[in-house]
């Protein structure tokens, strides 16, 4: 109970936090966006985002550069939905039909590959992110990052063949 | 189709589907949010996202709880996946671990080195036999100065059937008790399968500074997914987990990749994504 009374103090002194409000001005939008590129479910992906944004507001104080807090946060939680989502046997909403079908497609086949490789496609391909940057975001080695998107190339490529 | 067509559709069909999703909340959603979020458990998330942020040296401070949580999460490796009983160390190669001043301080030195080692999870499978012919892979394994000998694992009284998995899993909680030279521990962590809160007991015989029994026992949340996993696992061939992970740095690429590609290969077949 103590540690939730402590909790308490310093979100609620988050809460009003210019800081924290100038950080979602600047960067919802496009954690939402990588979030549902990465999950395949716009609400789920904001449900991703904004809980990333407690975490961010639980911490700020101690964060120097809370942007990279929170874009570690927002992939950290995308993948944990992807993993569970597996377990759970549930399949994202389809998209939306102003969707070209080449997309629509490329998405399907992507959304079966295992989390790993879609994440770190994803990054790549979307993110712009390099193999670097992704390790650091999916806490593992640079190599095993570039195994992943060798591996999910292939599959895509033998999917989409 | 070349690698490089792939690679251009991906930039330009990710775009255009991303495109299509216009966030619907705003930031009074995010404050109401943060309200209601006060109370909330330390989740998976709580302690895995702590990992990055720290190495990168983002925090200035780090309070006792968070140090906790941190210790936690870049640990927090261990955990059988499941159901299944090890039976660590016969007795015949301790070795000390870090404080023997007690056995209770013995016991959660032993259980801090089992569950403080930070790289890649892995997961292997292995018959009796590949266990007794592989007793390396374990010496190997970063279980702090736990020496283990041997390693058996038995489920339901199969001794063929034998799973043991360690994996990265956040560790939400910790607590020992001592009697005598027995000390037991409790760790609540997040269970993979489930995502929910897992219980694990370890008994730890303690002599001196020596560990000279050690017994793990995990209470998973979804029996039966836990147990489908189990009988999954058990039919594979042991030899690419042994080949991968043994003899060589336990948290490898290689190791890594081999537990994650089991557990794809798991939820593939189970029908999963």
């Amino acid at each position: 109970m103590a540690g939730a009374g402590r909790r308490a103090t310093s979100v609620r002194a988050a809460t009003a936090s210019p800081r924290l409000e100038a950080l979602f001005r600047r960067e919802y939008d496009g954690m939402v966006r990588l979030a549902f590129a990465l999950v395949s479910d716009l609400a789920e992906a904001e449900e991703v985002v904004q809980d990333a944004f407690v975490d961010v507001a639980e911490r700020l104080d101690d964060l120097r550069e809370p942007g990279g807090y929170l874009r570690v946060a927002v992939v950290s939680r995308s993948r944990s939905l992807l993993r569970r989502r597996a377990v759970r046997r549930r399949r994202p909403p389809p998209l939306p039909d102003e969707v070209p079908p080449e997309a629509d497609e490329l998405w399907d086949v992507l959304a079966d590959l295992p989390e790993q490789q879609r994440s770190a496609i994803v990054l790549r391909y979307y993110g712009g992110y390099r193999a670097s940057e992704i390790a650091d975001l999916l806490d593992c080695p640079a190599a095993t990052v570039r195994s992943w998107l060798r591996r999910g190339l292939r599959s895509l490529q033998e999917a989409l063949s | 189709m070349t690698r490089r067509t792939i690679e251009r559709r991906l930039r330009r069909d990710l775009d255009a589907v991303v495109a299509t999703a216009t966030p619907q909340r705003s930031w009074d959603d995010l404050v109401a949010r943060i309200d209601a979020g006060i109370t909330r458990p330390p989740s998976t998330e709580d302690v895995t996202m702590l990992e990055t942020p720290v190495r990168e040296s983002e925090i200035i401070e780090r309070s006792p709880h968070r140090r906790l949580l941190v210790g936690a999460a870049s640990v927090a490796m261990l955990v059988l996946v499941v159901g299944v009983t090890i039976l660590v160390g016969r007795g015949d190669g301790d070795v000390p671990v870090v404080d023997g001043s007690s056995p209770l301080r013995t016991a959660e030195a032993a259980v801090d080195a089992l569950t403080g080692s930070d790289g890649e999870a892995f997961m292997a499978f292995f018959t009796d036999d590949a266990l007794a012919n592989n007793s390396a892979f374990f010496n190997d394994l970063p279980l702090g100065r736990l020496d283990i000998p041997s390693v058996r694992t038995a489920f339901e009284g199969s001794v063929d059937a034998a799973a043991v998995g360690w994996r990265r899993e956040p560790l939400i909680d910790r607590s020992c008790e001592a009697d005598g030279d027995l000390v037991e521990c409790e760790l609540t962590y997040q269970g993979y399968l489930s995502g929910q809160p897992e219980l694990q007991r370890l008994e730890l015989r303690v002599d001196g500074d020596r560990i000279v029994s050690f017994r793990q026992r995990v209470f998973p949340t979804d029996p039966e997914g836990t147990q489908a996993f189990l009988d999954w696992g058990a039919r594979l061939d042991p030899t690419p987990a042994i080949e991968a992970c043994a003899g060589i740095d336990w948290a490898s690429t290689e190791c890594g990749e081999l537990w994650y590609d089991l557990i794809d290969q798991y939820l593939a077949e189970q029908g999963g994504e």
